[in-house]
């Protein structure tokens, strides 16, 4: 055997016997930096920097390196912490900050434990290492982070039981965690009926300030429709949806996101957003076609919320306070951070006849010195068409009739970029023609603005519900007619299929081509075997989204109204007092359970044949005889032959059975069972 | 005198005598430690957020939590439960000296109590009047022997102070413990005297020779060593080869027979007693055959271990209220 391999069977050996470690508190920076290690990838570098060195430091005092710091060296450590806190988030006190303060804190305490015996000190880092476990689900709450979190308590847990352990010896950690394991298998069913029952109480009980979390969504509330050479194309999923019911017509899925009535020519944004006064039936007339839906919407750190045009019916726990704002959006108050899941009714055919004065002035504000080609264009239009209807066509048919190209690889345009689209350049996406439309709209005098949103679903055939990825957003306008109120216009889909290029045709499914499943091209294979591959990633691809869906919807997506109808389905009142009752219920019946579990495993380890034995000899002591333990069998035959003279065959019998079981090694069932029934009946 | 204080020396009075004590979910006691209240309120924190936050995985966690305190909870109690403790043929020793105390620990798995066959872990062992518990883990299904040091004073039938067993294992929220108090047959004999000149009274077939005179010529043997004989009589390679303190014994005077006599010797109670106590090992340690006389009690003229330690033990318990 070469010197290597003995190399590594020595080190596999150590790492089974864990004895390279002279005591588990040297264990506790490296169970630490795994713990705090989705923070550390978040969180700025000087941040995670002061984290590993910190915790190098301590690593360095097991090995016995170098002594801990003292009283003076921490203090210092400490106000450098704060300095860098303060550096990176300044005072404001946010949730970033708050966690990342936490995450030198543990780091700090660390640095207190002077041994394996300072308990105070080390439970106080597994505590605070709990903790930071939990703040992890703030962030995000995917399926691999909760086992990741389930992985780290059990191995948090089994380091407290270490600590707990004296004396130590080399097979403790294996006790520990056999015990452990015990534990956990115990604590899950608990925090199961918990989870289910415990009564969930609406809140939030504070808020802390918003942080500047980079927004993740594919929309924005601004758009530079002329600086973009390239539109990003993710497959990232912007929200899942449930429908209830019938799925709309391919030409009704606008799914209503920000509404930009702003601009100055080149960058538009949104007006400041008011809740809207008057009551919602107010605004919307006329309105049929209804569909209902529940929306999962992954966390986009904006307060959108959105809805197919136009939302009728809300309602969902996990927002609070959401408003349909002035320009008919439907927003959050607060934004949102985490998955939030909602039940939508909305009423695809509508008339808005929603309308203020201040509203129709921005609407029809064309900024002045810019994009004079247009501002021409939309005053001949003006003069040329009495009515608002014959613009709105004119505009459309000059998209149809001009070769205007759909392309997601424009020229950049920042000079006055509608008039470089509309007369130069004619390539562009989406905000293009938008942002073009309503330019030209208001030129001529109709009130236009900008909306932005998703449009199209993709359906996952797995769990038969569909998707609404980033790769879906959309702009589209909306014009004002005296007559009819708001309409949607979208002047992207005037554009005849083959000024489309390329990929635009393929779903977002099909985009999903070999490349990006990072798969070699394959050229051997025929096109039958490569659709077959193909069908395949797709297959598995919605297998693994259909998990992750259902993952959001029952485990993420529990909340009070899920509880209240799981107890409608259990057959009870959905009131606090049986959530009590269920709970307590429950933990007596688990208490049951696990007691069964023992007596069954004790049971099946008992000797049957000596605990029939002593039973009797028990009954034969009842009945006024006085065995001794060290009586034996044939000693006590006798005896009792002699005082019970009646019974005295089945005394014979049943000891003459048991020195041939016990003594004579018969292992045969039969004698066995005859053996017991015989006790069983054994009477006086 | 906290609460909790009072609460344990209340329930320590309430403790019976046994020569072997069990531990049953009757006699053990819990309480969350401090660590376990610290975690208690970690809990109720980390609640509070996931209330805030409406996040259901924090929900989830938090009660993973309680559940992991709640079964250690039910794991510490049985951690003690099951447990037999008695204590048994214990060394005597003379008054004064540590006395050690083999505590035999034993978990019996036929027992009435239903457990998982775990065996006991990090089990905590102290006087109640001690500040550090022993530690000792019990295999499932074994018995482990634990020593145990005390301090003797007064002669006579050790009088052991109640037992605490405790338990923080395995995750030390809680601290379950027991109190069990334990007859023991610890016997203290009284101290021995300096050594002092004394001719004793002769035996029945004395040849009028003094305790004195006796040989150290013939060798007869080992016997194991006694405090107070003759160092010089220790058999020291045998203590080298770990084989325990062995004294070697000479035979030659063995014709010496007499009877110690407590009217022989003079001074209060205890005096004569460590005197006697002196005499009786000199006496045993020169292999003389002697009697010994107390008043209302006569040991018969014999030798051996077994008469030393019997003379001793009357000694010991000499006017001792029982």
């Amino acid at each position: 055997m070469n010197p290597f391999s003995q190399t590594i069977k020595k080190f596999i050996y150590n790492l089974s016997s864990l004895s390279f470690i002279n005591s588990a508190h040297s264990l506790l920076p490296v169970i630490i930096f795994i713990i705090l290690l989705p923070h550390l990838v978040t969180i700025s570098a000087i941040i995670s920097l002061y984290i590993i060195a910190v915790l190098f430091w301590f690593t360095l005092h097991t090995l016995g390196v170098i002594p801990l710091p003292g009283r003076i060296i921490r203090f210092i450590l400490i106000v450098i912490a704060l300095a860098i806190l303060i550096f990176n988030y300044g005072i404001l006190f946010s949730q970033n900050a708050s966690l990342s303060l936490l995450s030198m804190m543990v780091c700090l305490k660390l640095l207190e434990v002077h041994n394996e015996l300072d308990k105070r000190n080390i439970f106080i880092v597994i505590f605070l290492g709990y903790f930071i476990l939990i703040t992890h689900f703030l962030r995000s709450q995917d399926f691999i982070l909760t086992l990741f979190a389930f992985l780290n308590s059990i191995i948090l847990t089994l380091m407290l039981s270490t600590f707990n352990r004296k004396p130590q010896n080399a097979l403790a950690f294996r006790d520990n965690l056999r015990l452990i394991s015990h534990l956990f298998v115990k604590a899950l069913p608990i925090a199961i009926i918990l989870f289910l029952f415990f009564p969930r109480i609406p809140g939030p009980l504070w808020t802390l300030p918003e942080d500047g979390l980079s927004a993740t969504s594919g929309l924005s509330d601004k758009m530079f429709p002329g600086s973009v050479s390239e539109l990003v194309d993710s497959d990232e999923i912007a929200f899942r949806v449930d429908f209830q019911g019938l799925i709309p017509a391919a030409e009704k899925l606008y799914w209503r996101g920000p509404v930009l009535s702003k601009t100055d020519g080149f960058l538009w944004s949104q007006k400041d957003q008011k809740p809207l006064k008057k009551s919602f039936s107010k605004v919307i007339k006329n309105s049929s076609d209804p569909f209902s839906y529940t929306i999962t919407l992954e966390p986009h750190q904006q307060k959108w919320l959105f809805a197919l045009e136009m939302p009728a019916q809300i309602q969902g726990d996990t927002i609070q306070g959401f408003y349909l704002s002035d320009d008919l959006q439907l927003l959050n108050k607060t934004n949102i951070h985490q998955l939030t899941q909602y039940h939508v009714t909305s009423m695809t055919r509508f008339f808005l006849n929603q309308v203020t004065k201040d509203e129709l002035k921005l609407a029809l504000n064309f900024p002045p010195s810019s994009n004079p080609k247009t501002y021409e264009l939309g005053r001949q239009w003006q003069t040329a068409f009495s009515d608002h209807k014959q613009i709105v066509s004119a505009g459309l048919n000059y998209f149809k009739d001009k070769p205007f190209y759909y392309t997601k690889r424009p020229d950049v345009m920042t000079d006055n970029p509608s008039d470089q689209f509309l007369f130069d350049k004619q390539r562009g996406f989406c905000e293009h023609f938008a942002s073009s439309f309503v330019l030209l709209m208001r030129a001529a005098g109709v009130p236009a603005r900008v909306v932005t949103g998703y449009q199209g679903i993709e359906k996952n055939d797995v769990g038969n519900y569909y998707i609404v990825r980033q790769s879906n957003a959309h702009a589209w306008a909306e014009i004002w007619l005296e007559e009819d109120g708001w309409l949607r216009v979208d002047p992207t889909a005037v554009i005849p299929a083959a000024r489309i290029e390329a990929d635009i045709f393929q779903t977002n499914l099909e985009r999903l081509s070999f490349s990006s499943l990072n798969l070699p091209d394959l050229p051997s294979l025929s096109a039958q075997q490569k659709t077959a591959v193909y069908n395949f990633y797709k297959k598995l691809n919605q297998s693994i989204d259909n998990i992750k869906h259902s993952w959001n919807s029952w485990i993420l997506g529990y909340d009070k109204t899920k509880q209240s109808l799981l107890l409608q389905l259990m057959g009870f009142n959905a009131d606090w007092q049986t959530l009590i009752f269920l709970l307590i219920g429950a933990m007596i019946f688990l208490v049951i359970i696990f007691q069964l579990i023992q007596f069954y495993q004790q049971y099946k380890k008992t000797d049957q044949v000596y605990f029939h034995y002593l039973k009797f000899i028990k009954k034969l002591n009842n009945a006024g005889m006085s065995v001794q333990n060290s009586d034996g069998p044939e000693a006590i035959k006798l005896q009792a032959s002699k005082l019970f003279p009646q019974q005295s065959a089945l005394i014979q019998s049943i000891i003459n059975n048991y020195i041939q079981i016990r003594y004579a090694s018969q292992d045969n069932k039969q004698l066995i069972n005859t053996f017991i029934k015989d006790i069983q009946h054994y009477r006086h | 005198m906290t609460l909790l204080s009072k609460l344990k020396s209340w329930l320590l009075k309430r403790v019976v005598h046994q020569d072997s004590a069990t531990l049953s979910s009757k006699s053990i006691y819990i309480l969350p430690t401090r660590e376990g209240l610290i975690f208690a309120v970690l809990i109720l924190v980390i609640l509070a957020a996931a209330i805030n936050f409406n996040n259901s995985l924090v929900f989830f966690f938090t009660f993973l939590l309680a559940g992991i305190a709640l079964v250690s909870m039910h794991m510490t109690q049985q951690n003690l439960l099951g447990l037999q403790f008695s204590i048994t043929h214990v060394k005597p020793v003379f008054s004064y000296q540590t006395i050690s105390l083999p505590l035999v620990i034993s978990q019996l798995s036929t027992g009435k109590y239903f457990k998982n066959n775990f065996s006991n872990y990090s089990i905590a062992v102290q006087f109640s009047d001690s500040l550090f518990p022993e530690l000792v883990d019990v295999p499932y299904n074994d018995k482990t022997i634990l020593n145990l040091s005390h301090a003797t004073s007064a002669r006579g039938q050790l009088e052991l102070l109640p037992l605490t067993i405790s338990s923080c294992y395995p995750l030390g929220f809680f601290r379950a413990w027991a109190n069990i108090q334990l007859n023991s047959d610890a016997i203290v004999y009284p101290a021995p005297a300096r050594p002092f000149s004394h001719k004793p009274l002769s035996g029945s077939n004395n040849e009028g020779q003094g305790a004195k005179g006796r040989g150290f010529d013939d060798f007869s043997g080992f016997k194991s060593y006694q405090p107070g004989e003759s160092l010089k009589h220790i058999h020291w390679k045998a203590y080298a080869r770990e084989q325990g303190l062995l004294s070697k014994t000479f035979s030659g005077a063995n014709n010496h027979e007499y009877w110690l006599d407590w009217n022989e010797l003079s001074g209060d109670i205890e005096h004569r007693l460590s005197q006697l106590c002196r005499l009786i090992i000199d006496a045993e340690a020169q292999g003389d055959k002697f009697g010994l006389i107390l008043p209302g009690k006569t040991m018969n003229i014999s030798q051996g271990e077994a008469h030393q330690h019997q003379c001793l033990k009357a000694l010991a318990m000499y006017q001792v209220k029982i």
